[in-house]
């Protein structure tokens, strides 16, 4: 006989089961809601477009940053440039010694060929002749004289590229013309004293921070005419913000195999998190920040469902009876038992979530000696965008519903910094990852991940 | 409301004739669902997914064949999704568990709940083909290309299936003789 018959086929075919409370023809339609109003999210090429969009953004941005700042950052910023207290009387003093006491000066003027400059007036202003050029052009020469061996010193002083950098902004500032004119700090003769700025040097103090080297602090006090301290800086004003780029992978074992288990699951997961943030500098060491991460989690490995039952067992015997008078007949003899038999069943199981989240990140930059190290935490609520196949836990597995569900991670790191430029450093991040995704019945399924990741970040 | 209008009905969006399809076919697409899946839950998800499916692309629905044979093809290939993502489907099972000697069951004994009972307890690869093939009469060629098998892979699936549901039974059988 043939199981099922059509009888059963009709009913089976025919049969109707009750769903739960959880499923409705609202539910149906607000799942499909949901799916037309996220269609756009859900197709991966959005991703690919919105990434492209970014980063051509922030490529955009970042070449627009070193050009504006180019033009700013390479000149010497002098603070509070003024000529408050050069009073005239003061002035036309340090003048007439200086061109008394200085023949490159003199030779200058003379070769310029100028026939008058007016140094009595209460601003500085010179003669409207059309020498007036050369004069500014010896000038130009003088300075830029002073200004290399300056320079040089602070070549000698181990400054490096910061010493280029420092010659190139000056020999650009000459060309503020008006400025220096009303600086006037050539005509000062401690200003051409070598052996004072040699002491200057020694005693300034470098200005850094934890990206690297921003500039030294002169103090310039001495100098006869009272002239404001300023500084030499090598960039206006250094940006708060930053962007960061990081990829971060981890793993995660789950070995519970045993026999005496019902059910046992043995396997491996594996995530990966590509994360982009702006971030703020609060400038004491601090830093906070947003931006947009997209994750991928996979698992994989079997389960085996061990099972204790007592399957029915026939055993048959064929007996042969003999009576008197009788023919021969042969009886079967039916005996059944119940044996207690071990069933094990194993299989594979995997599964993979990709998810889009939007983290809120904490960074505190600090050092470690003379290494410089960042800690870091980050929060990122999201939502899954593909999810297939079976979860499992250490003794549990079930497959993952298909519908976007919310999803929280988190992130401890804590690694070196290398700064490659001054805008531009490396970081390595050894870090606790904690991935999770939320069931619509408010079922957390969690994992923590250790792993390694780098990060780059620039400040703009 | 002829199916022809309820189908326009659904097209045009129409709330109504959206519901009284949910109504008409969600009990019967949820037994189907529930002989494909391993659980309660896990065939409730697939059947709202059918159920979204279903509105989706009724505009493709042609009238070939009825709209409930349709609908439940919609239902089975999304729970056969559902369950190949397991990647476990067609485990073998040793035959030494169902090791039994004869059988002379009546079947109308059981009722179709308990049937689907023993159904349930079939293993995943057993119980698709046995619903595909005797529940809602694919061929075995059709089973191949829906699970992407060989027909020789969907038969002995298949005799096993019964195999196994025989020895089910004949246990039941004992119990009650």
């Amino acid at each position: 006989m043939e199981f099922p018959d059509e009888f059963f086929k009709d009913k089976l075919f025919n049969s109707e089961a009750e769903y739960s409370e959880n499923v409705s023809f609202e539910k149906v339609m607000d799942r499909r809601r949901k799916k037309r109003r996220f269609l756009f999210w859900w197709n991966p090429k959005t991703y690919a477009t919105m990434g492209v969009l970014f980063l051509g953004g922030l490529i955009a941005f970042v070449t627009n940053s070193f050009n504006g700042k180019s033009n700013n950052s390479d000149n010497v910023q002098v603070s509070n440039v003024n000529n408050r207290n050069s009073a005239p009387s003061k002035l036309n003093t340090v003048k007439t010694e200086l061109s008394k006491k200085n023949s490159i000066e003199k030779e200058a003027f003379a070769t310029s060929g100028i026939v008058k400059t007016d140094f009595n007036k209460s601003e500085l202003t010179f003669a409207k002749s059309t020498n007036e050029l050369k004069v500014k052009k010896a000038k130009r020469i003088k300075q830029a004289t002073y200004r290399s061996v300056l320079n040089q010193l602070v070549s000698e002083k181990s400054l490096n590229d910061q010493s280029t950098l420092t010659q190139s902004n000056i020999t650009n500032k000459v060309t503020e013309e008006p400025k220096f004119a009303k600086i006037s700090n050539w005509e000062n003769e401690d200003f051409y004293n070598l052996s004072k700025w040699n002491d200057r040097l020694n005693s300034a103090k470098p200005r850094q921070n934890y990206f690297g080297f921003e500039g030294l602090k002169l103090d310039m006090s001495d100098l006869e005419f009272e002239l404001p301290d300023f500084e030499v800086k090598f960039r206006n004003n250094p940006s708060k913000w930053f962007a960061e780029l990081s990829v971060i992978t981890g793993s995660n074992n789950t070995i519970v195999f045993k026999d005496d288990l019902p059910l046992s699951v043995l396997g491996t997961q594996y995530m990966a998190q590509y994360q982009m943030l702006i971030l703020k500098d609060f400038e004491n060491g601090s830093m906070f920040g947003a931006g947009i991460q997209f994750s991928e989690w996979v698992g994989n490995g079997r389960w085996q469902r061990t099972s204790n039952l007592m399957v029915p067992k026939v055993i048959t015997r064929k007996v042969l009876i003999s009576a008197p008078w009788q023919p021969k007949k042969y009886a079967v003899l039916s005996d059944t038992t119940y044996v207690p038999t071990t069933t094990v069943q194993t299989g594979v199981i995997d599964y993979k979530i990709d998810k889009v989240s939007f983290p809120f990140a904490y960074r505190f930059c600090t050092s470690i000696g003379k290494l410089p190290v960042r800690f870091g935490m980050h929060l990122s609520p999201g939502y899954t965008t593909f999810t297939e196949g079976v979860y499992f836990t250490q003794t549990d597995f079930r497959p993952i519903q298909s519908s976007s569900q919310m999803t929280v991670d988190g992130r401890l790191t804590l690694g070196p910094m290398f700064p490659i430029t001054k805008k531009w450093t490396f970081v390595m991040e050894p870090s606790l990852i904690y991935q999770s995704f939320i069931t619509p019945d408010n079922q957390v399924n969690g994992k923590f991940f250790t792993g390694l990741g780098v990060a780059i970040l620039h400040q703009f | 409301m002829t199916e022809k209008e309820l189908v326009e009905g659904c097209i045009r969006e129409d709330r109504e004739c959206q519901r009284l399809l949910w109504e008409k076919y969600s009990k019967k697409l949820m037994a189907l669902c529930l002989r494909y899946c391993q659980n309660q839950e896990e065939a409730e998800d697939a059947l709202m997914e059918a159920f979204v499916k279903i509105y989706d692309k009724l505009g493709d629905f042609r009238f070939q064949s009825s709209l409930e044979t349709w609908m439940r093809r919609v239902a089975v290939n999304i729970s056969i999704n559902k369950i190949r993502a397991r990647k476990n489907i067609f485990k073998e099972i040793s035959e030494s568990e169902y090791e039994i000697g004869y059988s002379d069951f009546s079947f109308d004994r059981l009722n179709v709940d308990q049937i689907n009972q023993l159904i349930e307890k079939l293993p995943v690869g057993y119980r698709m083909v046995f619903n595909l093939y005797a529940v809602e009469g694919f061929s075995h060629k059709e089973i191949g290309e829906m699970l992407n098998i060989d027909e020789g892979t969907s038969r002995s699936q298949l005799a096993k299936s019964r195999k196994a549901l025989q020895a089910m039974l004949n246990g039941l059988n004992l119990g009650r003789a």
